[in-house]
Order: structure tokens, then C-alpha cells, then sequence
């Protein structure tokens, strides 16, 4: 029988990553009034979800996942189908970062990867406002301070995501992992 | 290929998304590329504004409605640049009488894209001197632009206007 690309049990963590990105979107709010500023969160999460299940796609996974969860949860200003896509593209962003930058654990890499995420995100909102003509809220601020706003919180997302990683290392998870597999 | 060449690329790669993304976006919304690739007058070419008075629509202000109004115009402070269109009290006389307004009367322009709006009294809006204009912007929208206090400044202006309306008591 061929082996599945994803164990069961990594399904189920990464499926518990999703379900952590909705809640941490609806529970956690940063008093901050900059675009963007969400992302500290979920790519910190997506990041530690790319090095626990460490395979290809595994962020988009848990992008898609999280996309579809906060779609019909009615979550994002734009509707539905953009709530999915920008969810999606941050996770497959995230992938392309990390196909590229190899290693989360690596606080510059994993910043970038978060960076290269969000951007995804921030490229589908984008391209959404254009399309639509719809009152975006980094279109009202102006697209410049915005664009900034995603890519740093992206980057503070990443890493601390990056530390996350170190703790959970610290703190032996990765050799339970081993153990589990 | 070593981490340090893989972070350097990386940030090539974002700086120049980063930048294809902003030299799009300023075509698009006429920012200094658009204007360095594009000369001639501005034009009122994003569609019709209603125009509306109570909640009933009295009319829709298009550019064939321009002709024979007037233009009036003021160079703002912040930029310098001129702010040239149309006067909001010659727009409003085109479509009601004067003698339906009463100084108090008040008279709401809002802009559904950008959130924002401007309420002000037929007395302030009869008043030349507080150049209360439709001026128009480079994406060929209208934009509320005034000289008045307290509606002088860009962050007070309503860009990308889509609705005016006369409020009745």
C-alpha cells in the first residue's frame, strides 16, 4: 500500500494549528490601528506548524485549512472567498519561503519566511481592493505604510515563531516527536 | 548554496515584489509615475455621482453635466498644487432651487471607498470664499476640496466622491 504523504497524526497537529490560527484571529486583538498587525500571531504559528510537520506544504495545509475555517466563520472584510485565498496564500507563502530558507529554526530565516507569507497575504487583499473597488483599510492608509505594516509584523511573526521552535526544543517536544512518528 | 546566499536572496526577492507591487499601485492611482507617464487635462471619467435630496434621487452628476459650469480652483497649501473643478453651490443650483435652501440646510458628500464624508450648511457652501469645490482628481474622480477651516486639509477632503445629498429636516 502506498504510504500516505501525511501520517495521520501529523494531519491532526497541523489541523490543530489551523484551528489555533482562527481562534488566535478572533481572541487575540493588538491595540495597535496598523494593517496588518494580526500576522504577529499566525505566522508565528504557521512557522512552528512548518517545523513540527516538517514536509513540503505543510504550512499551506494549515493555510488552506485555517482559510476554509475562517471563511465560513464569516471572518475578513472582503468576503468569504477572499478570506480563503489570503489565508491559503500566507501558508503557501510561507512554504515557498521556507522551500527556499530551509531552516524555521534560524531566527533571520524564519523572519523571512514569515515576511514572504504575510506579503502573499497582503499581495491577495491587494489584488481583491483593486478588483473590487471595496474600502480596504490599507487602501484608506495608504498602501506604502501598509505594505511596511505586513511585512514587519510578518517578520516579528516569524520570529516569534522562531523562538516558539526554540523552547519547544528546549523543552524536548522534538524528541517526543521523534518518538511518536 | 550556504544559509547567508539563501537570506540574500530571500530579501531580493521581497524588495523586489515590494517594489513591482508599489510602482503598480502608483500607476494605478496616479501617483509621480502615472503623471511622469501621462500628460493633458484631467477629466471627469469615473462614472456619475447621484445626487440626492431627502433620500430621493434627484439627478446623477456626470462630465456632459459639467458643461457650462463655471470652473473655480485654489492651490493647496500642503503641496502647492492646484485644485481645480467645479463649485459645490453651482453643482447644487443646476439641480434645485436656491429658494428651497434655507442657510441651515445641510448638504452630506461621501465617498463609500475611502469611508469618509463632509457635512456642510448650504450658508458655508453659498459662500465663495470658502472655495467649496468638486475638484478633479487624476484617476478622473471628484474629490471635495475646500479652503474653509476645519475642511483644509487632504485628511478632511473626501477623495473618490459617490454621493451627495441634501438633508431635509
Amino acid at each position: 500500500m502506498k504510504e500516505r504523504y501525511f501520517s495521520t497524526f501529523q494531519l491532526f497537529l497541523l489541523a490543530l494549528f489551523a484551528a489555533l490560527i482562527v481562534v488566535a484571529k478572533i481572541a487575540l486583538h493588538l491595540p495597535l490601528q496598523l494593517s496588518g498587525h494580526s500576522g504577529i500571531f499566525w505566522m508565528a504559528i504557521i512557522i512552528v506548524a512548518a517545523r513540527v510537520v516538517p514536509k513540503r506544504g505543510a504550512a499551506s495545509l494549515v493555510g488552506l485549512t485555517s482559510g476554509i475555517m475562517a471563511a465560513f466563520l464569516g471572518l475578513g472584510d472582503l468576503g468569504g472567498l477572499n478570506t480563503l485565498l489570503s489565508y491559503t496564500m500566507a501558508g503557501i507563502g510561507a512554504d515557498l519561503g521556507l522551500l527556499l530558507l530551509r531552516d524555521p529554526e534560524n531566527y533571520a530565516c524564519a523572519m523571512l519566511a514569515g515576511m514572504f507569507g504575510h506579503l502573499c497575504k497582503f499581495i491577495v487583499k491587494w489584488i481583491f481592493g483593486m478588483a473590487a473597488g471595496a474600502p480596504v483599510g490599507f487602501v484608506v492608509l495608504g498602501l506604502a505604510k501598509a505594505l511596511v505594516g505586513y511585512i514587519v509584523f510578518g517578520a516579528l511573526g516569524g520570529l516569534l515563531g522562531a523562538l516558539t521552535l526554540a523552547a519547544l526544543r528546549k523543552a524536548g517536544f522534538f524528541t517526543y516527536l521523534l518518538e511518536k512518528k | 548554496m550556504s544559509t547567508t546566499r539563501r537570506i540574500i536572496i530571500a530579501i531580493v526577492i521581497i524588495a523586489a515584489v515590494v517594489g513591482a507591487i508599489l510602482v503598480i499601485h502608483s500607476s494605478r492611482r496616479g501617483g509621480y509615475l502615472y503623471r511622469a507617464g501621462t500628460s493633458g487635462d484631467k477629466e471627469f471619467t469615473e462614472g456619475c455621482v447621484p445626487f440626492l435630496s431627502g433620500g430621493e434621487l434627484l439627478a446623477n452628476f456626470c462630465q456632459k453635466n459639467t458643461t457650462g459650469l463655471a470652473k473655480a480652483g485654489f492651490k493647496d497649501k500642503a503641496e502647492n498644487k492646484l485644485q481645480e473643478g467645479w463649485l459645490l453651490r453651482d453643482v447644487l443650483l443646476k439641480y434645485i432651487k436656491e429658494e428651497q435652501l434655507s442657510p441651515d440646510t445641510m448638504v452630506v458628500v461621501s465617498s463609500s471607498s475611502r469611508g469618509k464624508k463632509a457635512g456642510l450648511t448650504w450658508k458655508d457652501i453659498s459662500n465663495e470664499k470658502n472655495k467649496i469645490i468638486l475638484a478633479l482628481s487624476r484617476q478622473g474622480s471628484l474629490k471635495l476640496v475646500s479652503t474653509m477651516k476645519d475642511l483644509d486639509t487632504r485628511e478632511k477632503w473626501v477623495q473618490d466622491i459617490d454621493r451627495i445629498e441634501i438633508l431635509k429636516k
